[in-house]
């Protein structure tokens, strides 16, 4: 019933998603912020750099660029003390060599699931642009209700071997297949 | 008699207890109190810290991610318990949050559990914000005044279990009340018979104690009566004894001086006749005092033998040694009292006392007196005059003036010890002369003493009374050493008189041979024996010669 319920509101809220300036402001304010909400947040630096990597279609390259520049508005390269800096990659480009602390998935009808796969191995925090896509095996998704809502895929936290802040599970929500 | 209050055993018991219990109550009371407030107190207040700090990890994340709407919701939640009065969340000095419970109006601030909490960033750690809760102070003065109701009650269910126990103990004392009034009134020999005695308990096992104690005590009185009256008739037989052994001679038997002052003392009229030994002492130093005691005992036979042969219903005394009493209250003119001490006299005198095969001769001297006002010093009054005018009695007669004879001697012995005392017994030396050549042949120390006015006395006046004084052998000495000292530087003979008492003296014998010595006079010196010495004495005599030979 419960998911049932999740599925009705997130595909009600797929539509134009990621074109939602809200929600594009909302994750660009939070995601960052959670890769530090991670214990030994140092790990997933890249030279010393928290590299925020966007994986999008070729059809998003403007929602990704406006993400991009909605994070670099917000935090002006540096979060918490730490450098930032955002990067943009296409599916098409998507392979082991990517550096990232973190990667989000804009949607894709047809790579949705390659992300997550790359950051299991890679041992990353993932993000996903579109709530309903986080039944892919994405940690972490955001979604406008009533308020801000921060999803978790908690049966895929053993996989990504990440341990958050306590106090962090207790602030989102969590997702649950079953 | 002013009887004690007292103040009953359970009441006592009961105040004791209640004051125990009640002391130690109060003491928990206060104790307790202070503990449980100040628990409650902590309690509470860990309460509202607890919730403040459960909710500010969290509001540091929700201010960390910024999703202010969460914040204000978890405000809500946080306010939503009717304790917590007030949310105040403050970030940079700057109230972001201020969400107030309703009940906050309705309560006093001062009395609240105000907590104050600082949010730490999830990532550097540092303060970011402060939470201030304001916990309702209602919950906790809602438990202290349970806390309260529950120790009234507690003191209510323990005093009205102190009352019970005094109602309980009153009933368990009230035998031993009924023993102490029974007790109270009971009269010794009495069968005691109490009324708990049958009681299984203490109280029981005192009531037989008594019970018993009664009956050994009654049997002890028995036994002490009995012994009372032994003792009762010991003493009297004792008294008896002693009031005879007080009022009787234990040598002769017969009634002593006591008896005799009681029966003299008790009567108006009478006559008394006292009977003195000569020279009793002589008996006793002779034939012992065995011996003297027989002449004791037949000289009281014998009186009592007179006095009921001269139907003079006479009571015969003992009063001292040698001292015997008649006394008569049987009335007798002058002339037969007189006739019958004659008579007295002449038996006693004639009797022949046998002591193993010797024969013993006593004379007495008897002194009566017919006025028994002053009997016993009128009697011997008269004794002591008849000895000294050597009669063998005297019957007291106020126109005889033996008193003013008595009195008389007692001057000149005073007068005579105060002669010797001052030195004023000196011997006059009286020349003899030869017939022949008309010349001293020697001289007579003669004895005088010189009165104080210059009267000189001869010894007829006190010879007497010296010997009775016992100062004879004294005037002797004086004689011997003054005679010495003034012939020693003589040739003059001189002679000096000596009495069968200065011979059969020992003392004075050694002082006249060492005066004789010391002044060497053995060739001048004359005794004359004055010619009153008796026979009886010679071989002293001849003794004292041979000594004065051998001297010179």
């Amino acid at each position: 019933m419960r998911l049932l319920l999740l599925s009705v509101l997130l595909s009600t809220a797929l539509f134009g998603v990621n074109s939602n300036p809200l929600l594009l402001r909302a994750q660009a304010s939070i995601f960052p912020k959670l890769i530090l909400l991670a214990k030994g947040p140092k790990a997933f630096l890249v030279g010393g750099t928290i590299v925020f990597a966007i994986i999008h279609e070729t059809s998003d390259t403007i929602t990704a660029n406006k993400l991009k520049a909605l994070m670099q508005q917000q935090y002006g390269g540096v979060i918490e003390g730490f450098p930032f800096k955002v990067t943009l990659i296409q599916y098409s480009k998507l392979d082991e060599t990517v550096q990232a602390s973190a990667i989000m998935a804009l949607h894709s009808d047809r790579h949705i699931g390659e992300p997550v796969e790359l950051a299991i191995k890679k041992n990353i925090i993932s993000f996903v642009g579109d709530a309903a896509d986080l039944n892919k095996g994405y940690l972490f998704a955001l979604n406008l209700e009533r308020s801000t809502v921060i999803y978790m895929n908690k049966p895929m936290l053993p996989a990504y071997r990440i341990e958050f802040t306590d106090t962090l599970y207790q602030v989102v929500r969590f997702f649950d297949e079953n | 008699m002013k009887t004690k209050k007292r103040r009953s055993l359970s009441t006592k018991i009961v105040l004791s207890v209640a004051s125990v219990f009640l002391l130690i109550f109060f003491a928990l009371f206060i104790a307790f109190d202070k503990i449980n407030k100040s628990a409650l107190y902590t309690a509470e207040k860990e309460k509202a810290e607890m919730i403040a700090e459960t909710v500010a990890p969290i509001l540091a994340v929700e201010i960390y991610l910024a999703r202010k709407q969460h914040l204000l919701s978890i405000a809500s939640q946080v306010t939503a318990n009717p304790n917590i009065l007030s949310f105040l969340l403050e970030q940079n000095g700057e109230i972001i949050i201020d969400q107030k419970n309703l009940k906050a109006e309705q309560s006093n601030t001062d009395e609240n559990f105000n907590v104050e909490t600082e949010l730490i960033h999830p990532v550097t750690l540092k303060p970011i914000a402060v939470l201030h809760l304001s916990y309702s102070s209602a919950h906790y003065h809602n438990l202290t005044a349970q806390y309260r109701d529950v120790l009234l009650i507690t003191l209510g269910a323990l005093s009205l279990l102190i009352l019970i126990f005094s109602f309980y103990l009153r009933h368990l004392l009230t035998p031993l009340k009924n023993i102490a009034l029974k007790l109270r009134n009971f009269t010794p020999g009495q069968e005691l018979l109490l009324p708990s005695s049958n009681q299984n308990d203490e109280i029981g096992n005192i009531a037989a104690a008594l019970e018993e104690m009664n009956i050994r005590i009654t049997d002890y009185a028995h036994q002490q009566e009995d012994t009372a009256h032994i003792l009762e008739q010991e003493v009297e037989k004792k008294t008896a004894l002693l009031s005879h052994q007080l009022y009787t001679d234990t040598l002769t038997g017969y009634p002593n001086r006591v008896q005799l002052m009681n029966d003299i003392n008790q009567l108006r009229d009478g006559i008394l006749i006292l009977v003195n030994i000569d020279e009793f002492q002589q008996i006793n130093d002779f034939y012992g005092h065995i011996a003297g005691d027989h002449v004791l005992n037949q000289l009281a036979e014998a009186l009592k033998y007179l006095s009921r042969s001269s139907e003079k219903n006479m009571m015969v005394y003992r009063l001292s040694g040698d001292e015997f009493a008649l006394f008569t209250t049987s009335p007798m003119g002058y002339h037969s009292l007189e006739l019958f001490i004659q008579e007295l006299n002449t038996y006693i005198e004639a009797l022949p006392i046998y002591y193993e095969e010797a024969k013993i001769n006593i004379r007495i001297t008897l002194g009566a007196s017919m006025d028994i006002k002053n009997g016993m010093e009128k009697a011997d009054m008269a004794l002591k005059t008849a000895r000294i005018n050597q009669k063998p009695f005297m019957i007291y007669d106020g126109n005889l003036n033996i008193e003013h004879q008595y009195e008389q001697n007692m001057l000149w012995i005073q007068r005579l010890t105060m002669a010797i005392f001052e030195d004023r017994i000196v011997p006059y030396y009286q020349p003899i002369f030869d017939n022949q050549t008309g010349a001293v042949s020697s001289y007579e120390c003669l004895i005088r003493l010189i009165e104080k006015d210059g009267n000189v006395l001869t010894p007829f006046h006190f010879l007497d009374i010296s010997k009775k004084a016992r100062l004879y052998t004294r005037l002797t000495s004086i004689m011997v050493e003054k005679s010495c000292r003034h012939f020693t530087d003589k040739s003059d003979h001189f002679s000096i008189n000596l009495s069968v008492d200065d011979i059969i003296d020992s003392d004075t014998v050694a002082f006249i041979k060492n005066q004789i010595k010391f002044y060497n006079v053995e060739n001048q010196i004359i005794f004359e024996i004055l010619e009153s010495v008796g026979i009886e004495d010679y071989p002293e005599i001849l003794k004292f010669i041979e000594e004065m030979k051998s001297l010179g």
